[in-house]
């Protein structure tokens, strides 16, 4: 991942949010996944019918498609990588789609449809709820106290440090530096110590303003579930059930092919 | 051949995937880190010091950064970048140190889909568990105390690094093997994943000894108090049971890998010599053998004359509901948005 990559995050800057409670997208998104991860290694496209899910969630959210999947092509190559070997292994011929194939490629391809499916749901999922609404449900839920406070100011400075560490790779670079390793120290370094400085001034301004080892206010509402929340989660829970028993695209398209034919 | 490794290393860094794990195993490590994380944060609180909850945060930051510097090489036209879990513990201690890879494999995971919500837990014990609670007190301490100095840093640093690393590779092919998501044999996965990750251990080691031994030069205090809840009685039972459960895994999958290479779900047959690829020397003889016999894009490609008709049928029968369904889907969501008062 490149540095300037790290501003890429435009999906999450403009979020319109959804009227759903974080707690229930949460926890819908999670279902999703095990559905999609539950399928055989050999289905291909019985499970076609669950990205429902994403395209709803994606286009009721409107979250960009482009920038979606110019981050999902960030992360596709270690799937690749770890995928590509399924045809060399498994080699049994079968018959798909009208063509003689090996299973690897049938795994292969199923292997990457999942990844399709579930990369975009979690991503539409952060830029549906916001990174402050996922961190106050999971601190309700019972995340401990210390590490939602580490998450929300990660989340701080994450920004700051990057443009920081790039203001400092940029000026090596002018002056006509190198950036090899045996330079780390030299590099890195000075900005650890001014990190280790901040860190002092942030926590004094911290006390200053009475801190307790508790960034946030607990409200009390993140969990209350509103009817609409209820029929969300009953309607997608029993929509991914029927497509894992049920072989959707297949009674669908026979209803259909049936009735125009 | 290092070249290779360095530029591919982004592709095989220890980060699993969801759509490698399987609901069982992506639960079982969603418990076990969860464990872990409240267990550390038991500790923090009883040590009721919030004076480095600022410090923390930061310094998770200055990871997330850092590593998006990839310094080069010299010689090998590859590059690398500084290790997290091991420089956090150094500064931090083991438990915050956790926390900080928690919360910096969670945002990864949610901002960049590096990672994925289900194969979390995973990623958090294979990155977090080991660098922090294995590599940092056993390694990289009893080192860095018994040789002193810059000296000590460095060694330290260097051989925690590969071993944390190498151990986290480990789980990941463990992981992916329970998962029965590849074809990948066990031994061969390992083959590849342990000599990548040694060395990507030792450069992220170097990288990391040199920032901390600057560090040291400048402001030698920051070093000695860094950490004082590893004496905790209690994270250490619960580290020893989980180093003593991963060994015993790590020991039994290892032992079951290599007594039967065909073990676990994969089959091997059809695969060019499968007598040869018990000895390891033959392994990378009939593996890259297997590359240049094998590579064909779509064996036996050819359309089937009989049957086609009944096959295209419920192919078209698929594609069609496929199709119906989604776009199903993209009105729906349309028009919720519209109800709502969103453009």
């Amino acid at each position: 991942m490149r540095l300037k990559d790290l501003y890429r995050t435009e999906i999450y800057d403009e979020r319109s949010g959804t009227s759903f409670s974080p707690i229930v997208l949460l926890a819908v998104t999670l279902v999703y996944t095990v559905a999609v991860v539950s399928f055989d290694r050999y289905q291909t496209f019985r499970m076609l019918p669950l990205a429902a899910y994403p395209i709803f969630m994606g286009s009721f959210a409107c979250v960009s498609g482009r920038d979606l999947f110019r981050k999902i092509l960030t992360v596709l190559p270690f799937v690749i990588f770890i995928g590509i070997w399924n045809p060399f292994f498994d080699t049994t011929r079968t018959e798909y789609l009208g063509i003689m194939i090996s299973m690897g490629w049938i795994s292969f391809f199923s292997l990457i449809l999942k990844f399709l499916l579930i990369v975009p749901a979690t991503l539409i999922m952060v830029a549906a709820t916001g990174f402050d609404g996922l961190c106050r449900t999971a601190a309700s839920l019972g995340l401990p106290d210390v590490l939602v406070t580490q998450l929300f100011l990660l989340q701080r400075y994450i920004r700051l440090l990057v443009e920081e560490t790039h203001n400092i790779v940029r000026a090596r670079v002018f002056r006509g530096g190198k950036i090899t390793i045996a330079n780390a120290g030299n590099i890195c370094g000075p900005l650890l110590l001014r990190c280790l400085s901040r860190s002092e001034r942030i926590h004094s301004a911290l006390m200053c303003r009475g801190f307790g080892g508790q960034l946030y206010h607990k409200y009390g509402r993140e969990n209350r579930l509103s009817v609409h929340d209820l029929i969300f989660v009953l309607a997608w829970v029993l929509f991914f059930s029927m497509v894992r028993i049920f072989d959707m695209p297949i009674i669908i398209g026979d209803l259909i092919v049936g009735c125009v034919f | 051949m290092l070249v290779i490794i360095f530029n591919y290393k982004e592709l095989v860094a220890v980060h699993m995937a969801d759509v490698l794990v399987s609901p069982a195993v992506g639960g079982v490590f969603w418990i076990v880190s969860a464990y872990l994380t409240a267990k550390s944060s038991a500790v923090l609180k009883k040590s009721d010091d919030t004076g480095k909850t600022a410090l923390m945060g930061v310094l998770a930051a200055f990871v997330f950064a850092s590593q998006m510097i990839n310094f080069s090489i010299p010689g090998t036209g590859s590059s690398g970048h500084i290790g997290g879990g091991l420089l956090l513990s150094i500064f931090l201690g083991p438990e915050r140190a956790f926390l900080s890879m928690v919360s910096i494999l969670a945002v990864q995971a949610l901002f960049f889909a590096d990672g994925g919500l289900l194969a979390l837990g995973c990623n958090i014990f294979n990155m977090g568990f080991f660098p922090c609670f294995i590599a940092y007190p056993f390694i990289y301490k009893k080192l860095s105390e018994k040789i002193g100095g810059t000296k000590g840093i460095f060694w330290g640093s260097l051989i925690a690094s590969i071993a944390g690393l190498t151990m986290g590779a480990f789980f990941v092919v463990l992981q992916t093997a329970f998962s029965g998501i590849t074809s990948l044999p066990v031994n061969i996965f390992l083959l590849l994943m342990l000599p990548i990750h040694f060395a990507i251990g030792a450069v992220e080691g170097f990288a990391t000894a040199m920032v901390v031994i600057y560090v040291y030069s400048k402001m030698p205090g920051v070093l000695t108090e860094s950490e004082t809840e590893s004496r905790h009685k209690e994270m250490k039972r619960a580290v020893a049971v989980f180093a003593l459960l991963a060994l015993v895994t790590g020991g039994l999958f290892a032992w079951y890998a290599s007594s039967s290479p065909d073990g676990l779900e994969w089959s091997i047959e059809g695969v060019a010599g499968s007598a040869e690829l018990e000895a390891p020397r033959s392994l990378l003889h009939s593996f890259s053998a297997l590359i240049q016999e094998r590579f064909a894009p779509l064996p036996d490609y050819a359309f089937k004359n009989k049957a086609t008709s009944e096959n295209m049928g419920t192919t078209v029968s698929g594609l069609v509901g496929s199709i119906i369904t989604l776009t199903l889907a993209l009105a729906l969501g349309m028009f919720f948005r519209k109800r709502n008062g969103r453009p």
